[in-house]
């Protein structure tokens, strides 16, 4: 195998480091100089266009028909080589071949992911993954492709049969929900081993406890990504194993690849009872309760809104003001939970109100008090009987510094920002990472926070520290009416002197 | 005189669908060239794949060079060429390139035959596969196949796009590796291919076949005519 790989290296090597060479030596020219967006996305889009096409262009690509540019499949199957040995020869070729794409990925993984996608940079150990599943997924569509192309060749053969067509497809749909939802149900599950193990520490004295549960959640902190991002190379793996043997059995028995059309309505409905059953039950069984509000049964009652329940455990004793590790006392949760009735109940029982969520939280959760939470809540009822008890509306959420005014914007709860401007918040407000509530209205893509907060005075023309104005995020979302109202805040009209 | 290919009773039939070969019985003998005809759609390419492992039996026995072609782990492949015209190049290759790693398959392949063909050919080594016609790029499998040293060469209507030229010089070259003791097999609509050249005709019609010899083939059309 090796012999002949080094043949297919001699086609493409020079493509090969070339496209590798431009794709660092670009990155590390955006990474050091600004310069305009036009010229770099044209640069993007023709360095991924030319990673595409040295694919084509030097691959081992089998063509199931007659074609020009590469082997036919009959070529490649009339070599003397296995059928394992032929499927690891073309999935080796393509994948060597899709490489450049993969350090394309990471030279300019900053504009693609924080960008395009508005996500947070990715740390070294979570590139790493990305890279490793990147290249798993380069595989595992390699042997996709082999599929159709062995597989749609025989359906010439069958007769055009809308309805069963029509029955794969809903076939299909049925199998991939399921995977999510196991999938769904999986990861959720770690999270409830954490809460399982805290619940474990309870059982001994309040200074061991600390000591004990200062290094278990140490651990659990430091190894949760791992375990939610690592799992996904393994599972990779596994897939693409799996897909391969499956490509194997349907290039040896034609048969499988006509029986995907058949309509077997006992097999199929027998596969379904069997996938969905265990599915509805583990999802019944499993606790629901978000992370961030385990901890404690009170904390679940509040969930829950179980009213009775709640009555019930603050009359058997239940602490009012214990905070699970996320901070959240169950007063907290019931504002968050924009549960009315529950926050009155506990404040009339002597509920504290000075609790604030600690940073192991997100960052955009850490450092929120009674009111952000109120408002994160989306319950201006809530947020009124909150400034009643005395907080004040200026007071600024966690290191990131954000008002409620911003808080507000984010949610894109028009009301809500109506409310606070009449309450004379700080218009021009700027956070850590130099943006106003405008900012964050035009990154949401809320339109009427984005009228309400112009018409209020709030100033179009603050730079963030990244440099930009809020229509400069406004303009990355499509069809927007936010990016057409703010650029004639912003920019004065053509023509005009 | 070795036994390459046993064939017996074979059956064919697409899954859920039509059967497209109906007992085909015929063996084939080292050195020995079998021609295979029948009307468009009879089921000629379809045995080729049959005995090239792209398909697998429904019944019957077919064994090449003792092994079931469709076997995962085959070990007699590096012994049989397969020439078609549904086969097609990597275009951006030249014929050098190509040829290399045609070569690194095949641990019995002759450069000196490789040279030989090239020049009768009149091919060059560093002409782009892409910008070569469809008779220079058979020309091209042509000499990959025959260097390679193989025991069997099954040959799929490729000589319908060769010039008279090639054709003839085609058919010399395989003349010449039958008298080494190769066995060629011909599935062909040119019934003039086959005359004076193969030692039997394998004839399909409606999904049977029978055996005739080369001089019977001018009848067998002739028989088709009437009905």
């Amino acid at each position: 195998m090796i012999k002949h790989f080094k043949i297919i290296y001699e086609w493409g090597k020079s493509d090969f480091w070339l496209l590798n060479g431009l794709c660092i030596s670009s990155g590390l020219l955006f990474h050091f100089f600004n310069f305009s967006e036009f010229l770099q996305g044209a640069v993007l889009i023709f360095l991924f266009a030319k990673c595409l096409l040295s694919l084509k262009h030097n691959a081992v690509l089998p063509a199931a028909v007659s074609d020009q540019d590469q082997f036919s499949w009959k070529y490649l199957q009339s070599l003397p080589l296995t059928k394992k040995q032929l499927l690891e020869l073309l999935i080796c070729s393509s994948t060597f071949n899709l490489l450049p794409a993969v350090v394309f990925f990471f030279s300019f993984q900053k504009i693609i992911l924080v960008d395009v996608f508005l996500l947070e940079p990715f740390t070294i150990s979570e590139l790493i993954i990305t890279a490793i599943c990147l290249l798993l997924c380069l595989v595992i569509s390699s042997i996709w492709s082999l599929r159709h192309m062995i597989s749609n060749p025989r359906m010439q053969f069958v007769k055009k049969d809308k309805k069963n067509q029509m029955y794969a497809t809903f076939r299909s749909f049925v199998v991939i929900l399921a995977v999510i939802a196991y999938l769904v149900l999986f990861f959720r599950s770690i999270d409830d081993i954490q809460v399982m193990v805290f619940d474990f520490v309870k059982k001994f004295s309040l200074e061991d406890r600390k000591a004990f549960a200062a290094i278990v959640v140490g651990i659990f902190q430091n190894l949760k990504p791992f375990f939610s991002i690592w799992l996904l190379v393994p599972l990779c793996l596994l897939y693409a194993y799996y897909q391969f043997r499956v490509l194997l059995k349907i290039w040896m028995n034609e048969k499988v690849s006509y029986r995907s059309l058949e309509r077997n309505y006992k097999r199929d409905g027998l596969w379904a009872i069997g996938i969905y059953v265990p599915l509805i039950l583990l999802f019944s069984w499993v606790d629901n309760t978000p992370t961030m509000l385990s901890g404690s049964e009170l904390l679940k009652a509040i969930h829950k809104r179980d009213h009775v329940w709640i009555e019930k455990l603050v009359a058997d004793g239940a602490d009012l003001n214990k905070a699970n590790r996320f901070g959240y006392t169950p007063i907290m949760a019931a504002v968050h939970n924009a549960d009315f009735q529950a926050y009155r109940f506990l404040l009339s029982k002597g509920a504290k109100l000075d609790g604030v969520t600690n940073k192991d939280n997100d960052k955009y959760h850490a450092g929120m008090n009674l009111l952000h939470l109120a408002v994160d809540g989306q319950s201006l009822k809530i947020i009124e009987d909150v400034l009643a008890q005395g907080f004040n509306v200026h007071e600024l959420q966690g290191e990131e510094k954000i008002s409620a005014l911003q808080l507000a914007s984010y949610i894109c709860k028009p009301v809500i920002v109506e409310y606070f401007i009449k309450k004379g918040v700080n218009l021009n407000h700027v956070s850590k990472d130099g943006g106003t509530a405008l900012h964050v209205a035009a990154r949401k893509d809320c339109f009427q926070a984005t009228v309400a907060l112009t018409e209020a005075g709030i100033d179009p023309l603050v730079k963030d520290k990244a440099g930009k104005f809020a229509f400069d995020y406004s303009r990355k979302k499509s069809n927007s009416g936010v990016a057409f109202y703010l650029e004639r805040k912003t920019r004065a009209p053509a023509g005009k002197n | 005189m070795t036994n390459i290919l046993k064939i017996q009773h074979l059956n064919y039939s697409i899954p859920y669908s039509v059967t497209l070969l109906e007992d085909v019985s015929f063996e084939l003998q080292s050195g020995e060239f079998l021609g295979i005809l029948g009307h468009n759609g009879a089921g000629k390419t379809t045995l080729m794949d049959l005995l090239m492992g792209y398909r697998n039996k429904t019944s019957g026995v077919l064994e090449v060079f003792g092994e079931n072609p469709h076997d995962i782990e085959r070990q007699n492949r590096n012994k049989i060429v397969f020439l078609s015209q549904e086969v097609s190049l990597k275009g951006n290759l030249t014929i050098g390139d190509f040829l290399k790693f045609h070569a690194s398959f095949f641990s019995d392949y002759d450069l000196n035959e490789q040279l030989h063909l090239m020049q009768v050919f009149n091919l060059k080594l560093n002409m782009k596969i892409g910008s070569l016609s469809t008779g220079q790029q058979k020309k091209v499998q042509v000499v990959a196949g025959l260097s390679s040293k193989p025991k069997l060469i099954l040959i799929d209507e490729i000589t319908a796009v060769m010039d008279p030229e090639t054709r003839s010089i085609f058919f010399i070259e395989i003349e010449r590796v039958r008298e080494e003791g190769v066995a060629v097999i011909l599935a062909t609509n040119i019934a003039e291919d086959l005359v004076e050249r193969c030692d039997r005709i394998l004839f399909i019609a409606d999904k049977k076949s029978s055996i005739h010899r080369p001089q019977e083939i001018s009848a067998l059309f002739n028989l088709k005519k009437a009905a």
